[in-house]
């Protein structure tokens, strides 16, 4: 089944060959902040001062499902620092001066993880520092935790009702169309599936999953994985990643379950169907396997001059990546991730997080600023809205602030793919409005209750 | 590189580049194919009166652009849509003056009263033709006999004849006379812009493809067109035109490709515009069949337009949203 023929959303253009992945060397001092994803700060398990080595734990997670995070390079901790966010928080980060070793902790391989009780692989994926990306970034073990521990969910009767994971997808291409990291990463798994295999049998025996899917871009040629699909009986779909964002959790659970699950407050996993990337996948099967945490990334670094996917480690500085990657314009804008759903920051003095899936830079004459006429009803918002929303109403609620009438026409189930804002003729920052409505709706609850 | 600051804002970082003015260029292009078959058929006069109501809306619009201490907003090209769009649905034959009133009152009264684009809750060209045509019933049916007719036309007898009232003056009787393949082709007597179906199909159709027009409107209200006037047709065939000659004459292609296919004006949800256009067009053919004394199209889609906010509540269930029939 072809998803993209019912998604209505809009058509970007797509390399058809991802790049050959090309490693950035550990650099000499890498910044990595205790935040990861929006749960509560990791907490530092070393002292300032400390010799470190590569895949050492330096931060637990907090509460007893955050991701623990590790030193990227071999060699001493210095200092706990402020980093700024784009988001515009403020967090701590650890600093590590590396010694140019690069000297790893002792293996603890386990060759039989599958024998492990589930909660003994769900406390691996949590040491592992496994991060799952996407509209609410969480611990993968905080994510697939709470399908094995319902919250306090009450039908009718008043019981609890648990709301266990049904379907696994495993996304073989980015939702963006303009990155294409995680089609290198598919290019290289080749035939050697054995890591994937192992990462979606872990993860179906935490979560109960009673159906696998693979998911891949109608362009994309994997033996590899369609053999193993094959001897496995899992599903594989093939959607037109070009017609973005058929690749979005709601978009690829829709295309798995048959169903449209409920977009409001990010909550798609509840329907019984968790959308994971690839790279997931296989850094749970190696935290699983061999306790090798994560202590790098795949990332694209695109730009208008062309793309590349590159391998660095956590906690290297943007502006190192991006002159690997032979940026040499006069660089205008700085997005982390792509071009439709990034976060843009003021600065290339960041380090590389799990978050960041790709950076893509806009020289000073691509730069567009926000024009924001008023919206001339033109309807081409509502033509392309993948959840069939209104947006050019829904803006002028928000415009003019007329929070509870935004939120009967439904506004918290935006996705905010910024499909509306790509073709609205007016310039208007749709999604601008969609957050900023949001986020007044929450905070009124939140003082009211 | 490390001190620099860099431009930031919310997501997306990118746009397909369209922009108001493109799609208002875009609008007057697929208009044009039909604007030149009407040069072509009533000669210089057209082309003159076209020219004076762009130019009288133009002037009005920047005049009153400066009057109320506001930038122009000329450069969008909407000031020349309307005064090109109200042009085309005059007859050949009517004194400059009343296109140059009409040009003002549409910018004047139909668009600049309602702030910038995209507030006008009926379209302007619409008004200020309906103003004229209300004022001057006489002068607003001068119509013009075109180069190429397929009979000779009794344009003389035009205002004794009864329907249909804003198309071809001929009676019920006559219509055997003219061929469909005839009217499709514009050989047939009306407004300037209107009396080629033909090439104001293809030009919403180009519309349509560009993403400028959804098809809804315009199929709901050929198809709310047809049906009436076939059930009309079918019930007292003396009164009331076959369904192709309803939808081949006066200004009905027109209004459903290029009126009912307004921004502001209009719905934008596609069941709103579906529904939208099917009552109009069933609404036009009984405005003709009651008798209306000029423009029963305009006066249907200006009467729907009114309505437009209710049909905007029409909206789709949003994804993964149970359909609720409140």
């Amino acid at each position: 089944m072809d998803i993209s023929f019912f998604s209505r959303g809009i058509k970007l253009s797509r390399r058809v060959k991802p790049g050959k992945i090309e490693r950035i060397p550990p650099p000499g001092r890498v910044v990595l902040p205790l935040q990861q994803g929006s749960g509560p700060p990791a907490e530092p398990s070393i002292e300032i001062g400390e010799a470190v080595k590569v895949g050492q734990t330096i931060a637990r997670g907090a509460s007893n499902s955050g991701a623990d995070l590790h030193a990227s390079i071999s060699g001493e901790v210095t200092a706990i620092e402020d980093l700024h966010f784009p988001n515009g928080t403020t967090v701590k980060a650890l600093v590590i001066e590396g010694d140019g070793k690069d000297t790893w902790v002792e293996p603890d391989r386990d060759d039989k993880p599958l024998i492990a009780s589930p909660g003994e692989l769900l406390e691996r994926i949590r040491c592992g520092g496994v991060i799952r990306e996407g509209s609410d970034t969480k611990s993968l073990a905080e994510v697939i935790g709470e399908a094995m521990s319902p919250r306090g969910y009450l039908s009718p009767t008043g019981s609890a009702v648990a709301k266990p994971v049904r379907h696994i997808a495993v996304r073989f291409s980015d939702q963006d169309p303009h990155l294409d990291a995680l089609a290198a990463l598919t290019a290289t798994i080749g035939d050697e599936t054995a890591e994937l295999d192992l990462g979606v049998k872990v993860l179906a025996t935490i979560t109960g999953a009673e159906q696998i899917h693979f998911v891949l871009d109608n362009k994309q040629e994997a033996p590899g994985v369609d053999k193993l699909a094959d001897d496995n009986d899992y599903s594989v779909l093939h959607v037109d990643a070009a017609n973005y964002p058929c690749l979005s959790s709601p978009m690829v659970a829709r295309a798995v379950s048959g169903k449209e699950p409920d977009t409001a407050f990010k909550r798609v996993h509840e329907n019984g169907i968790l959308v994971l990337d690839v790279n997931t996948v296989l850094e749970t099967a190696l935290a699983a396997r061999d306790r090798r945490p994560v202590i790098s990334r795949l990332i694209t670094v695109g730009s208008l001059a062309g793309a590349g996917v590159f391998e660095a480690r956590l906690g290297t500085p943007l502006a190192d990546i991006a002159s690997a990657a032979g940026q040499k314009e006069k660089i205008g804008k700085v997005v982390l991730g792509g071009p439709m759903k990034g976060l843009a920051h003021h600065t290339l003095d960041f380090p590389l997080t799990k978050e960041i899936s790709g950076i893509t830079l806009f020289a000073q004459d691509q730069v567009t600023m926000a024009v924001n006429d008023p919206c001339v009803g033109c309807g081409l918002c509502a033509m392309v809205c993948p959840i069939r929303l209104t947006p050019g109403m829904l803006s002028r609620y928000c415009e003019f602030s007329s929070w509870d009438l935004a939120q009967e026409a439904h506004l918290f189930s935006c996705i905010e793919c910024g499909c509306c804002a790509y073709v609205c003729p007016a310039g208007r920052s749709m999604v601008q409005f969609m957050v900023q409505g949001k986020s007044e709706l929450l905070s009124t609850r939140r003082s009211e209750s | 590189m490390i001190n620099q600051r860099f431009v930031v804002s919310i997501s997306p970082h990118i746009k397909n580049g369209r922009t108001v003015r493109r799609m208002i260029v875009t609008t007057i292009a697929a208009l044009a194919p039909a604007a030149l078959w009407g040069f072509y058929q009533f000669g210089l006069d057209a082309v003159a009166l076209v020219a004076v109501g762009i130019t009288a809306a133009c002037g009005t619009e920047a005049l009153i652009s400066r009057l109320a201490g506001k930038s122009s907003s000329l450069s969008d090209g909407h000031a020349v849509l309307t005064g090109l769009v109200l042009a085309l649905l005059v007859p050949a034959g009517v004194p400059f003056w009343l296109v140059i009133v009409g040009a003002v009152m549409a910018i004047l009264v139909g668009k600049m009263p309602f702030g910038p684009l995209g507030g006008a809750p009926i379209y302007p060209a619409l008004v200020g033709l309906l103003i004229v045509a209300t004022s001057w019933p006489n002068e607003i049916k001068s119509y013009v006999q075109p180069t190429t007719a397929p009979t000779e036309l009794k344009v003389e007898g035009a205002a004794d004849a009864e329907f249909p009232r804003d198309a071809v003056f001929i009676d019920p009787s006559d219509e055997a006379e003219y061929k469909t393949a005839d009217l499709f082709m514009g050989k047939q007597v009306g407004p300037i812009g209107a009396i080629s179906p033909l090439l104001l199909l293809l030009g919403g159709l180009f519309l349509i493809l560009r993403r400028v027009a959804r098809w809804q409107a315009p199929f709901g209200f050929l198809v709310g067109m047809g049906v009436a006037a076939g059930i009309g047709h079918a019930l007292d065939p003396g009164g009331c035109a076959s369904a192709s000659f309803h939808l081949f004459t006066g200004s009905a292609m027109f209004g459903a490709f290029f009126l009912c296919t307004d921004w502001s004006s209009t719905p934008v949800t596609p069941w709103g515009m579906f529904l939208f256009g099917l009552i109009g067009g069933g609404l036009a053919v009984l405005l003709r069949i009651a008798g209306l004394p000029y423009g029963a199209v305009p006066w249907a889609i200006v009467i729907m337009s009114l309505a437009t906010p209710i049909f905007d509540r029409i909206t789709p269930t949003p994804f993964g949203k149970v359909a609720s029939h409140a």
